[in-house]
């Protein structure tokens, strides 16, 4: 009872947080980061004994968050693909057509960044300090601390085209 | 510099737009399915080991109530198809459970490390083992033709020939796509840096 009680709690701090980065990391489709954001939130709950309070219970939720995101569609026998051409279903969420169309912009940016890097941007932009950052990528925080420039130099001239 | 910073600080600002979207399942119903997942893994282990039991009893039973000690292509044949089959679900389930063991905890570098490990043993498997599975199944099924032939009638034999080789090459056209897509991942984590 008490495990289901802190999953509760986890579930209801975290969630959007995950959901967020998934949608960042999945070129903004929805539909694919709720289901990553189900499956991530399934690891937690099976592995939520073997947490050693080694790092932060937020660290360890985001690890399991970017691995899942980086295997998830790989692993899918699904053939769905992410277009950076096409934007998805972030219409779904009812946004106006102006910030739709930043939103899609952001996301088509970041979704030509590599993989790691639109993994540490992800974390970035949700205000991740840059030690829990290192902590889930496993780079130091000087080497992150160059990439990070190097990425937000490469966003912003996306953006900004 | 300040320029960049104002530039990612509109970028920030272009995140922070985003809606909070409601969970589609609470807490407790994605407890259910967790549980529900991991029972229904464990039932397919346990069908899948009590297939392969039931097999090897029923080909061992046929063996001594036959009382074919003596190899015929029939039995060489059927064997060898049984025996391939066996493996190769041991080889899948072996490696599923390989993967299950990768921790998801690990730090993105050495999780796709560890991932990429996993899928060049796959690679191994593919390259080694696979075909020698697979064309041993045929050889084996090929061994079949001849007692098919003689005990069946020619419309039923002519459906066992297509639909047997007719399998072979659906089957060699799946493992294929299924190689590519593994080796397409391991380039993939070769990315991970």
């Amino acid at each position: 009872m008490e495990k289901q009680a802190q999953f509760n709690e986890l579930f209801s701090k975290h969630y959007p947080k995950v959901l967020r980065l998934c949608k960042g990391y999945f070129n903004g489709d929805v539909d694919l980061a709720l289901d990553a954001t189900q499956e991530i939130f399934i690891k937690v709950w099976e592995n939520l004994d073997s947490f050693r309070n080694e790092s932060s219970i937020s660290t360890w939720i985001f690890r399991i968050s970017v691995n899942t995101c980086l295997v998830y569609l790989r692993k899918k026998s699904t053939k769905k693909e992410i277009n950076s051409d096409h934007f998805p279903t972030i219409e779904s969420e009812n946004y106006s057509p102006e910030i739709e169309e930043k939103l899609s912009k952001m996301y088509a940016c970041i979704h030509k960044l590599d993989e790691t890097g639109k993994v540490i941007i992800l974390m970035v932009l949700e205000g991740l300090d840059y030690s829990e950052i290192a902590q889930v990528v496993g780079l130091t925080e000087e080497t992150l601390r160059v990439r990070i420039h190097r990425i937000k130099k490469s966003l912003t001239q996306c953006v900004q085209k | 510099m300040c320029t960049k910073m104002t530039d990612f600080n509109n970028i920030q600002e272009i995140w922070n737009l985003q809606k909070d979207a409601k969970p589609e399942k609470n807490a407790s119903e994605l407890i259910a399915q967790a549980e529900k997942h991991s029972k229904t893994i464990k039932q397919n282990h346990m069908w899948t080991i009590g297939i392969i039991s039931f097999t090897v009893l029923i080909l061992i039973y046929y063996f001594v109530w036959t009382k074919s000690y003596q190899f015929n292509s029939l039995t060489f044949g059927l064997l060898l198809m049984i025996i391939m089959l066996v493996f190769r679900i041991i080889l899948e389930i072996n490696s599923g459970i390989k993967f299950k063991r990768i921790k998801p905890d690990l730090s993105l570098i050495d999780y796709s490390k560890k991932v990429k490990h996993f899928y060049e043993w796959r690679k191994k498997i593919h390259l080694i083992l696979t075909p020698i599975i697979y064309i041993s199944y045929f050889i084996g099924f090929t061994m079949l033709l001849p007692a098919f032939k003689a005990n069946f009638s020619t419309g039923f034999y002519m459906y066992c020939l297509i639909s047997g080789y007719g399998f072979f090459f659906v089957f060699g056209y799946f493992l294929i796509k299924q190689i590519r897509k593994e080796l397409k991942l391991i380039e993939f984590l070769n990315g991970i840096k």
